[in-house]
């Protein structure tokens, strides 16, 4: 997928964002959006990467700034179903040490 | 193989694609490709954002982005060519990971991704003309 699908659900207090194709430079700004709206009804945040394809340092920023808000406000930001090729990224940027990354969506709940 | 292309920000899919199918005709692992990929995009990425973005002076028939691809023994090489000023990402000092990491930043990330994701890279600039970003990687 050369673009970005991102839904966003609440589930009571915990804010559940899935991601889908790609977080590029040009589709950074609705990412950036979505995280934005979510932020604003909670500090309790679940990303479900699993259908997400690739994504660019433009997204990695995006993320660490919301990840500076919710840590703020005392909450998390926690990232299921990462596929190996993004965790790739993650690892070799140094993000897998400040992200908490799990398996699973349910994980994540249990988690935070 | 040459890819002309606007240098907006539109662009970047199509230049993944582009290199991605080339990539993987040379036999290149998934592991491997994911490297090429990323490290193309932020080449390109950077250019648009940094380059194109920020200099008004440059004429709208040179935001433009040229991205060759060729085999080389064992492997492939990658160019991404603009028509802006001189900026060599070759000389940027790699980011301290740590302190990235601690101090929630990600400025200079994508020049770092183009250096450890490529095994050999160099920079050449033409006076008049623009840069281009030599990548190569090996099977």
């Amino acid at each position: 997928m050369a673009g970005v699908e991102i839904s966003i659900k609440m589930d009571g207090q915990i804010g559940i964002i899935a991601v889908a194709g790609s977080v590029d430079a040009h589709t950074v700004g609705d990412f950036d959006k979505k995280l934005k709206e979510v932020l604003a009804k909670t500090k309790s945040i679940i990303i479900d990467v699993a259908a997400l394809e690739y994504i660019a340092t433009a997204g990695l920023g995006a993320l660490m700034a919301s990840f500076n808000e919710v840590k703020k406000g005392g909450g998390n930001i926690i990232l299921a179903g990462m596929s190996d090729k993004v965790k790739k990224v993650f690892d070799t940027m140094g993000f897998s040490k400040v992200f908490k990354i799990v398996g699973s969506v349910p994980e994540a709940k249990s988690a935070l | 193989m040459t890819l002309r292309i606007a240098g907006v920000t539109d662009s970047l899919s199509r230049i993944r694609e582009f290199v991605l199918s080339f990539a993987k005709e040379q036999g290149f692992s998934d592991d491997k490709l994911g490297e090429i990929e990323m490290a193309v995009d932020e080449a390109a990425t950077n250019v648009i954002r940094h380059s194109y973005a920020e200099d008004p002076e440059i004429p709208d028939n040179n935001r433009v982005l040229e991205i060759e691809v060729k085999g080389i023994e064992k492997g492939m090489e990658v160019a991404v060519s603009d028509f802006g000023k001189a900026f060599n990402p070759v000389g940027v000092p790699l980011p301290d990971l740590e302190k990235h990491a601690t101090s929630l930043k990600t400025h200079g990330l994508g020049i770092f991704s183009m250096k450890v994701f490529m095994d050999e890279m160099a920079h050449e600039f033409v006076p008049g003309i623009g840069n281009k970003i030599i990548m190569r990687k090996f099977l």
